[in-house]
Order: C-alpha cells, then structure tokens, then sequence
C-alpha cells in the first residue's frame, strides 16, 4: 500500500501540465535524436543536458527520462525503415523491421514497434515500482565496504560482457579508473595527475568522458559512411496500425520478453542491445515459424522492441536504488543530479520522494505520450531521416562542445572531449569496450574513497571486506562474473580446436 | 603463416605495458602527503598499474606479436577510401583543437560560425559554401540566444562586447 501510495503522489507530480509539456518535448528531442544512425539514448541525454540546467532535480530528471524514452522509441525507426540502427539496442529491430518495410508492411512494422514499446515499458515501469524501493531499502544498510565491493562487483560485471576479450575489458577499465584518480584526493588534498594544469584539479567530469566517447567517438566513426549517401526513407504512409492477426502473433513475444528486458537491463553493462538480441533469439527458438525470422516475422520486430524498452528502465533501478549507474543514459542522469546537488541512491527515496516517485511515475506517462506521439506522428518524425548526416554531424559535434561548456565553463575540457573522441575511435579499431572504461570513470572515484574508509574503519585490516552476508554475498558474485566467462572462452577455444 | 587471422591484442598488450609502467611510475612519483598513511593515496593507482601491465603481458601470450604486425600492414595497405575517412577524422580533430583555441577569445558565434563552416567543407565540400556559410551562422546565433537566453548558460559572448 505504501508503494501505491508513494507512486500516486508521483502521478501527483508527473501530471501536472508543466512536467507533461517538459516530458512532450524531451521525448519528441530525444525521438529525433534516437533516429539519427549512431547516436543513441546516452548521447541524446548528454547534448541535452543542458537543456535543464535551469530547471529543479524532479523537472530535469523528468525531461531527461522523457529524452532517454524518446529515443529508446525513436532508434527504431531508422532501423525499420533505412535498415539503420539508431543504436545498438535497436540492432535486432533491422533483422524483421526492414524486410517487413521492404515487403510493403512498414506501417505494420512502425505500429508494432511503437506497441511492443508500449508495453514493454509499462511492465518495467510496474517492475520498477515493486523493486526500486526495496532494494534501496537492502542498500541502506551498506557501509563504505559493501559498497566498495558492489562497485567493484558491477565493474567486474561490465568486463565481464565484453564480448569475446576480458582482457580488453580489464584494459578499458583500467584506463577510466585512471581518468577517475586525476584531481585533488578528497581524503589527502593531495594533487594526482593534474601536471599543473589548474582546471584538472577539480578533476575530469565523467559527463566529459560521456560526451567524449559517445559523441565525439560515434561522429568520428561514421565518417565513413559519409560517403555512401544514405538510403532513402520512406515517409509517405497510410494510416499506421497493426491487424488483429498481427497482434495475435506479437502478444506473447511482446509479453514475454519485458521481464527479461529488465532484468538484464538492471544488470551492470548489459543494457538494452544485449537484452532486445536474447529476447529476439529467445522468440526465434520459441517460433514455430523459424524459416520466417529475418525475412519480416512481425514477432521477430515485437520482441526486442519490448525487451529493449524495458531494459532501458531496469538500467534505472541501480542508479536510483544503489547510486551505481547501470548504463551510459543513466550515468549522464546521475551526473544531472549531482550538478544539482542531489545524491542518487538508497537515501533518495527518503529524502526526495518527490524527485524519486515523480521519475518512476514519469516512466508510466512518457512511454504512453511517445506512443502516442510516435503512432499518428511517425510519418512527420521520419522525415527527418531525410537530412543528410553531412550536416547533422557537425551540428552534433558543435552541441557536443556547448554541452561540455556548460557542464564546467572550462575550454580545457574541450581538449579533453577530443582526446576522448579520438580515443573513442582508436579503441573501437581496436576491440577495446568503452563500456568498463565509462563506468570505471564514473563510479572511480567513490569505489576508492569507500575502500579507504573501510580500510581506516577497521584499522587497516582487509578481513573487513569479507565480514558481512552482504560483502560476502558480493564477492562471490565479483568471482562468478570473472570466472564463468572464462571458463566459457577456455571452453569454447577447446571445443574449437578439437572441431 | 596463413593460419594467422590479424588482430591487434599484442601491439594492444604492449599499451597496455606502457601505459601502466608510465602511470605506476607517474603515481608512485608524487609527493607524499602531508597526513595519513602515505600510500594510501596511491594504491588505487598502483593497483591499477600492476593490473594494466599484467593484462598487458597476458594479451602478448595469448595473441602474440605477429597477428598485429599484419594488422598494421594490412591498415597502411587500407583502400585509398578508408585512408581518406582517416584524414577526415583527422582534420575534423584539429578543426576541432583550433575551436578551442578560439572559443574564449572570438567568443561563441564567431568561433562557432567559423567551426561549423569548417566542418561543414569538410563533409560537403567547397562547392555548397555558401549554404554551408547560411547553416553555420544560423546556427551558432541560434544556440547563443537558446542557451543564454533561454536556459542561463553563459556562452562567451561577441570579442569587444559587454
């Protein structure tokens, strides 16, 4: 009843007029954000950001949502209809989406995504009501070292879903945990890595690092693509819904796959492109129509739509219940909220009901008004598909720059956005994640200032690491993500030697 | 040598090598500070130090030097277009450094203009510059109003104007 509670007077905040208006226009920015090839949720949020920085915590959270929503729709689109994902997650959405626009059935194709959207961010909005709480309520009895270890335990979680290279993994994780130690020591005053340059003393912002890989990083790569002119999308189109046969064969798929979603949505690193890939393969085991999967099975586009969605909010839950950020968007939100003086975590929930309940209200809104916004306005928001990137990218890169500039008002960061873009490119070359790398920044610095005061707490005894159910229970998820992937390499390497 | 597939975990692994020699050596290099157990300071970049070497030699034994020197041949021996998408990465990074060095001093929708303009020739080319001219200013003045009008972000504002 307390949970009812709390989210009504959440609907209280995220109904009134003001915050609709502002969860309209951050969706329908972050709709058209998310459709343009390459540039997802978590550079949408990061070039918008300062967008809020006029407004209070609950207003700027509220319209960040709204953006990360509208670009979870929005990446979609330019799958279905250009055969280009707007991000990852939308990866799965060009295997069924395109052949089903190719087929004459783009309308199907448009309505069922924004459906399986739909629903499948409403079930984790629900999911997300019964567990943000609760678990915030575990995390208030973590001490400095539970919580060092659950920072250590997501970072370990993120290397461990670097595909196919651990090692690379470890490596990127390294150098964003080197990123975090630039700057004055909170505990020593003692300055580290700054080379006397005065602006590093207040060390490297992580939403820098965001803006750097994914912007900078995702303009840099496409250049080439520049050349190839583009496909052209369709944008012409008759009235945009699905027939009764269509929904019959997408409920289940739909329905089944937003708890998966979200639940590896929550997990550290493994986000919306990991949970709409299962989810579609999951569908494919389960049909009964295999041969039609990647020739235009409305199922096969139903499913990671919902999965995908939903993982964008599971991504949610550690950040607010833990004030561990689950993925890039959510990094960027917990890097809002601390500019505005608010600490995400198992305390927001007491000490900012409204900010924490008015979010996960807004959750349930914005993915009913992007439906909305994305069902009858599809065929205007598309035909922004037609711009060519030749000059969105450079107005990209150019509010990528403002975005920074108005994060810290230094132009030494600037310097650094471009070693971070350049970065970006090199270690994409490479096979190196970016994931470890961003959240090692981020989480960085207090994974370290935890271990410290541990350490003094307990009089530099390292047993105190292991003293509580909870740190031991950590731990022995910090080994498990270490060890399974590895024994499943070793695995695989044999089994691939012996074939 | 045929069965070699190239890739690039050995030159990978010598970065990873250097990069936590220089950064431990860095770290280890600071002055101590003035309270506190003096390494406490730096055992995080110490830590990460030995994992970085550690991973560095791992990534050496496993995919040895030879697949990344034929990475490195088959990058030079790159189609002349792959080679021209390198040069503009490159030039949009120092297009990218010079508005830095502007922006404070020509101020926002001068440097900006001028930014855009550049990176718009580098991705139409010359022949459209004079909607590529249109675009920049429309845009950088466009921003300036929106940010500090609209959202008090305090761009720098026209060199010589209060």
């Amino acid at each position: 009843m307390d949970i009812l509670s709390s989210l009504m007077d959440g609907f209280g905040v995220a109904l009134q007029p003001y915050y609709l208006f502002l969860i309209l226009v951050g969706g329908i920015l972050g709709t058209v954000i998310g459709m343009l090839p390459g540039l997802g949720p978590a550079t949408g949020v990061a070039i918008l950001l300062p967008m809020t920085f006029s407004m209070g915590p609950t207003a700027s959270l509220i319209t960040m949502m709204g953006v990360y929503i509208g670009a979870m729709f929005g990446g979609s689109r330019s799958s279905i209809l250009i055969n280009t994902p707007g991000d990852g997650a939308a990866l799965a959405a060009t295997f069924d989406g395109y052949p089903m626009a190719m087929k004459g059935r783009a309308e199907s194709a448009l309505a069922i995504s924004a459906i399986a959207s739909l629903i499948g961010g409403t079930i984790a909005a629900v999911l997300m009501t019964l567990m943000a709480e609760p678990v915030a309520g575990l995390a208030i009895k973590f001490g400095p070292t539970e919580y060092f270890l659950l920072m250590v335990a997501a970072l370990s979680m993120t290397v461990s879903m670097s595909k196919g290279n651990m090692l690379k993994g470890f490596l990127s994780m390294c150098i964003g945990l080197a990123i975090s130690t630039v700057g004055i020591d909170g505990q020593s005053g003692l300055q580290r890595f700054t080379f006397g340059v005065l602006e590093l003393q207040t060390g490297i912002d992580f939403l820098v690092v965001i803006i750097g890989i994914y912007a900078l990083g995702e303009v840099f790569k496409s250049f080439s693509t520049l050349g190839e002119g583009g496909k052209k999308a369709q944008t012409k189109f008759k009235k945009i819904w699905i027939s009764k046969d269509d929904w019959k064969r997408s409920k289940w798929p739909i329905l089944r796959s937003a708890p998966v979603g979200f639940i590896i949505g929550a997990l550290p690193g493994a986000g919306g492109t990991m949970a709409s890939l299962m989810c579609y393969n999951n569908e494919k085991q389960l049909s009964k129509n295999k041969e039609e999967f990647g020739h235009g099975a409305i199922e096969g586009l139903a499913a990671p739509e919902s999965a995908n969605n939903a993982a964008s909010i599971g991504a949610m839950i550690p950040m607010l219940s833990l004030g561990v950020p689950g993925s890039g968007t959510t990094a960027v939100m917990m890097g809002a909220l601390l500019m505005l003086g608010i600490q995400p975590g198992p305390l927001l929930f007491a000490q900012h009901p409204d900010t924490a309940w008015g979010l996960i209200a807004s959750m349930f809104v914005a993915n009913v008004i992007l439906a909305i916004v994305n069902l009858p306005l599809a065929g205007v928001l598309v035909r922004l598909l037609a711009i060519p990137p030749k000059i969105l990218y450079p107005i990209v890169l150019s509010l990528a720059f403002v975005g920074c500039f108005a994060i810290s008002a230094s132009v030494v960061d600037f310097y650094i956005l471009i070693i971070l873009g350049i970065a970006g490119v090199l270690m994409s070359r490479v096979d190196i994640p970016t994931s470890p790398m961003i959240l090692a920044a981020i989480v960085g610095s207090q994974m370290e200032q935890s271990f410290r005061q541990g350490y003094r707490i307990s009089n530099q005894d390292l047993s105190v690491f292991m003293d509580s159910g909870i740190a031991k229970g950590l731990l022995v998820v910090i080994v498990l993500s270490i060890v399974i992937p590895l024994i499943n390499a070793i695995r695989s390497k044999m089994n691939s030697k012996s074939a | 040598m045929s069965n070699i597939k190239p890739n690039w975990d050995g030159l990978t692994g010598l970065f990873s090598i250097v990069f936590g020699l220089s950064y431990g050596g860095y770290a280890y290099s600071l002055p101590q500070p003035m309270f506190g157990n003096p390494l406490e300071a730096i055992f995080l970049p110490l830590t990460v130090s030995a994992i970085a070497i550690l991973i560095g030699v791992l990534l050496i034994i496993t995919g040895g030097l030879a697949p990344s020197i034929m990475a490195v041949k088959m990058l030079l021996n790159e189609s002349p277009k792959r080679k021209s998408d390198r040069r503009k990465v490159a030039i949009t990074a120092v297009i990218c450094v010079f508005y830095a060095l502007m922006f404070e001093h020509a101020g926002y929708v001068i440097s900006t203009s001028i930014f855009m303009f550049a990176m718009l020739t580098v991705t139409c080319g010359l022949a459209f510059w004079k909607k590529s001219a249109l675009i920049s200013l429309i845009f950088a003045v466009s921003i300036f109003i929106t940010f500090n009008e609209m959202l008090s972000v305090n761009l720098p504002p026209f060199p010589f104007f209060n």
